[in-house]
């Protein structure tokens, strides 16, 4: 079968409807991370009945949903349009579709899903098939849709069998070759063996002589047979389980692997936001309070304070002068009084007070020029009243009225100088101070935004980790519970396995004792020809299933070889060992297929890169594909192989000539790429090396620009042909 | 790359394992099935009937297939 | 005795400006994202009268009818001993007096005598301030209005740096 041509409407970020037509070779998608690559992958899957339960979703367009009015309704729907090969003129389109409803509360309602069909003949006319669903099986059945498609790169690994061995690869080899019917054919070799062997047993069960000690033989030997089948059963079924835990402890160990990584990026994340909130502690805008606080608002005030004090000086020095002015007038007119009171008898000038102390020091009278000795009576007497005028004198100027009665003054004289002290120096270095806090608050800014960019990255990081597997953060502490219980499951179900095979071992050896002593029988009593039919059929059963083996080797040889062709073409230039598929016996007894990467000389080729890994499970897949295009007897259809992303880690070079090998391999291949396209500037670019990339069609996916994450109704995948 | 149910015949008369037990037939490289079940000896008849049955029914029972095979092993005994 | 006085200003400025841009009550953390800066009633009318002072601008009060007053002495002024993220800043009250000083007309040698009440030349220093308040008020007022969006931190920083004659 080949795809022609998906056709989507309205799913998910493919809004409206969107086509991209398919040639029957090689045909490449590209588009970065998160920009619809894998949802294309995911409608196609959905179309194809592929999806699990788990991995059903809301599947209507946002953005359609969004421009729904109350009560109308839009539909989704993907529709493949294939033919049986390439170039067929009758067309088969299978569509399934969605109806989607707006409720009154504004939110979604889906109808049931609808598969139909349309089969359009060579005659052109389009018949519509309700069961859309049995068209797709007919035209693609479940068998090989199953193994069609590779979700990253992770899910090429279905054949890893360190864990004990998965079916996958058996499976995809029994489609693909006729092992499965050369088993069948061996079963019935077997059973043929068996019922002659029964038919002998029957007939010497018959012999009366030794019916009894027979009968008992075989009675034991047959219940044994029963313990053995069921110990079997346990441990097929023991095995099993032992698979599935394996498969899910590896896929924990994934996780735990990352969970490594996530926890650092976590780390990080978080010491970044400790220094970002660090860092807003020294931003400080608060202004207003700074003008106060921090004295800025007095950053014109010098002129203030230079006129303030100049206008208290001088007021002082006018108080100063005021008050001697004052107290001398006063003082004068006091003495006029004094003077003109107490010396009528003497002339009219009055002595003042120091011609007066000459007088009594020289004892004379100035007044009257005569002479005082001491102890004169004219000295008495001019003593006497020099002693009153002094006493007038001191009198007269405690009498004088005080000019200032308040010396407010006086207060502020303290004041000011401290607080001249406190504020000068600050009123000249605010412009300063105001400089400094911008530059502290941009510096802290500036740092506050790397690390904000970091922490984008980061985040950015983490979410491609989780995502990637589909899983939410709060999931991991889970599942990390989930592991140990699983170790411990694993280790009791192993010891069990080992139980059984010892007891398993046990029985087998008691029956082949039992075998021997009624073969001795038989050889004594038994009926000739059943013995010789049972020798015959016997021999052949045993050399049957030595050519089905062999058979099964042979197809396995085919399929290695096949597979180091192709891995040889993928990894030209490096180092990378060869691929062995060897049958293995199981612990059940089963037979199973193992896959090893080995060296030229046969030993495990360790720890391979990622790329490398990637590159066995492609060279295999291929392998079996192309046997499947060489498979006699049938007319056998190709089917498509649709990739997402299945070699993200290759480097570009190994990329090209990958695509390229792969364009040289028969069939229809899908694949969805992330390489080779590049986001600069938030313009997604197709870079140069794919030109040299031959393919049958090439698209780019890409969201339209401008959008937000956060509003899906803005997320829209476009599509242009390359 | 997968045998023809004829080129099975071939390879389980040719196995090693039943070395001596039967005298190989002269044409064993063109033998068909339908020309060895009925030869004379009884590991060729039986192989070629065996062989015969299985490639006429995809869903053959085995006991239809016993009863064949030993029909004609008692007449080749 | 200049301490014990409240100035009071203009009642139109109380609800466009005061009321916006001063915290009174109510969370200091929903009021600053409203844009009130001012912690206090004198903060504000502290930072009116810088204003007015420096760009020399007073303008007399209206009738007595249209004032308003916050009850807080001016010796009050400053004191941040409640709170650990503010400083106290009772500097302003001298700052204050001394701008009011310089830019009075009093005989003080008068009031020194007792010729002139001391109580009379305190109303006119506290009229000063009043004065230089209202002229800065009436600027502030001009400038938020000529703007378009909420005035921020930088505008009032940026206001009174600009400040001058």
């Amino acid at each position: 079968m080949i795809i022609n041509k998906v056709a989507l409407k309205n799913y998910q970020c493919y809004y409206g409807e969107t086509e991209i037509v398919f040639g029957k070779d090689l045909n490449i998608l590209l588009g970065a991370n998160g920009e619809g690559k894998t949802k294309l992958f995911e409608a196609i899957m959905w179309v194809l009945d592929l999806l699990n339960k788990n991995q059903e979703h809301s599947v209507a367009s946002e953005k359609a949903f969004d421009e729904l009015e109350v009560g109308q309704s839009g539909t989704t729907s993907v529709a493949l349009h294939v033919t049986r090969e390439a170039g067929d003129r009758e067309n088969y389109i299978i569509i399934k579709e969605k109806v989607f409803f707006k409720k009154p509360d504004g939110g979604i309602r889906y109808s049931d899903v609808e598969y139909k069909a349309v089969h359009e003949t060579l005659a052109g006319e389009r018949n519509f098939i309700s069961d859309g669903k049995s068209t797709l099986n007919d035209l693609f059945p479940y068998e090989y849709r199953q193994y069609s498609n590779f979700e990253g790169e992770d899910a090429l690994d279905i054949f890893d069998t360190s864990g004990g061995g998965d079916d996958s690869l058996v499976n995809l080899i029994n489609l693909f070759s006729n092992a499965e019917k050369i088993e069948k054919y061996s079963k019935i070799f077997e059973e043929i063996y068996l019922k002659a062997k029964d038919a002998e047993e029957k007939a010497s069960k018959s012999n009366s002589k030794i019916e009894r000690e027979y009968k008992s033989l075989l009675s034991e030997r047959d219940s044994k047979l029963i313990a053995i089948r069921q110990k079997r059963e346990l441990q097929s079924e023991t095995q099993k389980e032992l698979t599935n835990l394996s498969k899910r402890i590896s896929d924990f160990e994934k996780i735990v692997d990352n969970n490594e990584e996530f926890n650092t990026l976590n780390e990080m994340i978080k010491s970044r936001e400790d220094k970002i909130k660090k860092q807003d502690l020294n931003i400080s805008t608060e202004y207003v309070d700074f003008l106060f606080d921090r004295k800025w608002i007095l950053m014109n005030f010098r002129e203030v304070l230079e006129g303030f004090n100049k206008k208290y000086d001088a007021l002082e020095k006018d108080r100063r002068d005021a008050e001697r002015a004052h107290i001398q007038k006063q003082a004068a007119a006091k003495a006029l009084v004094i003077a003109s009171h107490d010396f009528t008898s003497l002339a009219v000038n009055v002595p003042d007070r120091a011609t007066m102390q000459e007088m009594l020091d020289e004892e004379v009278c100035k007044v009257c020029s005569r002479r005082a000795e001491k102890g004169s009576e004219a000295y008495e007497f001019m003593k006497s009243k020099l002693e009153a005028l002094v006493k007038d004198i001191e009198q007269t100027e405690e009498d004088i009225p005080e000019l200032f009665k308040f010396n407010y003054l006086a207060e502020l004289r303290n004041e000011r100088v401290l607080f001249e002290e406190r504020v000068t120096s600050d009123i000249d270095s605010t412009v300063d101070d105001i400089k400094r806090q911008f530059t502290l608050n941009t510096s802290a800014a500036s740092e506050i935004k790397t690390l904000q960019d970091e922490i984008d990255d980061l985040v950015a990081k983490k979410s491609e980790l989780v995502g990637g597997k589909g899983k939410s953060e709060d999931s991991y502490t889970s599942i990390l519970a989930d592991y140990m219980s699983k170790l411990k499951q694993r280790s009791a179900k192993e010891d069990y396995l080992k139980l059984y095979t010892s007891d398993i071992e046990k029985l087998k050896f008691d029956i082949d004792d039992l075998e021997s002593k009624i073969e001795r029988i038989n050889a004594l009593t038994g009926n000739e020809f059943l013995s010789l039919s049972k020798k015959i059929l016997h021999s052949l059963s045993q050399t049957f299933e030595k050519v089905k083996n062999e058979e099964f080797d042979e197809i396995l040889k085919d399929l290695e070889n096949r597979s180091n062709k192709i891995f040889d073409e993928i990894n030209v230039e490096s180092f990378r060992g060869k691929i062995k598929i060897e049958r293995y016996k199981l612990v059940s007894g089963r037979y199973s297929v193992g896959v090893e990467h080995v060296l030229n000389n046969g030993e495990r080729f360790m720890d391979p890169n990622k790329s490398l890994k990637t590159s066995v499970n492609i060279a295999i897949i291929m392998a079996v594909s192309e046997m499947a295009q060489s498979k006699e007897g049938e007319s056998f259809n190709s089917y498509p192989l649709i990739f997402d992303a299945p070699i993200s880690s290759f480097d570009k070079d190994k990329s090209s000539q990958f695509l390229n090998m792969l364009k040289s391999i028969p069939g229809q291949k899908i694949i969805m790429l992330k390489d080779f396209v590049s986001k600069e500037n938030g313009v997604v670019k197709v870079m140069e090396e794919f030109n040299s990339v031959s393919c049958d069609s090439s698209y780019l996916l890409s969201l339209k620009r401008p959008f937000n994450r956060e509003d899906l109704t803005t997320m829209e995948t476009q599509v242009r042909k390359l | 790359m997968m045998s023809t149910n004829n080129e099975l015949l071939r390879k389980i008369l040719k196995h090693p394992d039943l070395n001596g037990m039967f005298d190989m037939p002269k044409n064993i490289e063109k033998l068909t099935i339908s020309e060895a079940r009925v030869l004379d000896d009884p590991y060729v008849s039986a192989s070629g009937e065996i062989l015969y049955q299985l490639s006429q029914n995809k869903n053959v029972n085995s006991n239809s297939v016993y009863t064949t095979v030993q029909q004609l092993l008692k007449t080749k005994l | 005795m200049f301490g014990t006085k409240s100035p009071a200003y203009n009642k139109k400025y109380k609800e466009t400006l005061f009321e916006r841009f001063t915290i009174q009550g109510g969370s200091t953390e929903k009021k600053r994202s409203h844009g009130a800066f001012f912690e206090t009633n004198y903060e504000f009318l502290l930072y009116g009268f810088f204003i007015g002072l420096y760009q020399n601008n007073r303008l007399e009060l209206p009738v007595k009818s249209e004032q308003t007053s916050f009850r807080h002495e001016i010796e009050n002024w400053g004191s941040k001993r409640h709170t650990d993220l503010r400083r106290d800043f009772k500097y302003v009250q001298f700052a204050l007096f001394e701008a009011a000083f310089l830019n009075t007309d009093i005989d003080w040698l008068r009031v020194e005598c007792g010729d002139v009440s001391i109580d009379s030349a305190v109303t006119k220093l506290i009229t000063t301030v009043e004065e230089y308040a209202n002229a800065g008020f009436e600027y502030i007022l001009e400038k938020v209005e000529e703007r378009t969006s909420t005035p921020d931190e930088m505008f009032f920083l940026r206001l009174i740096t600009q400040a001058k004659k």
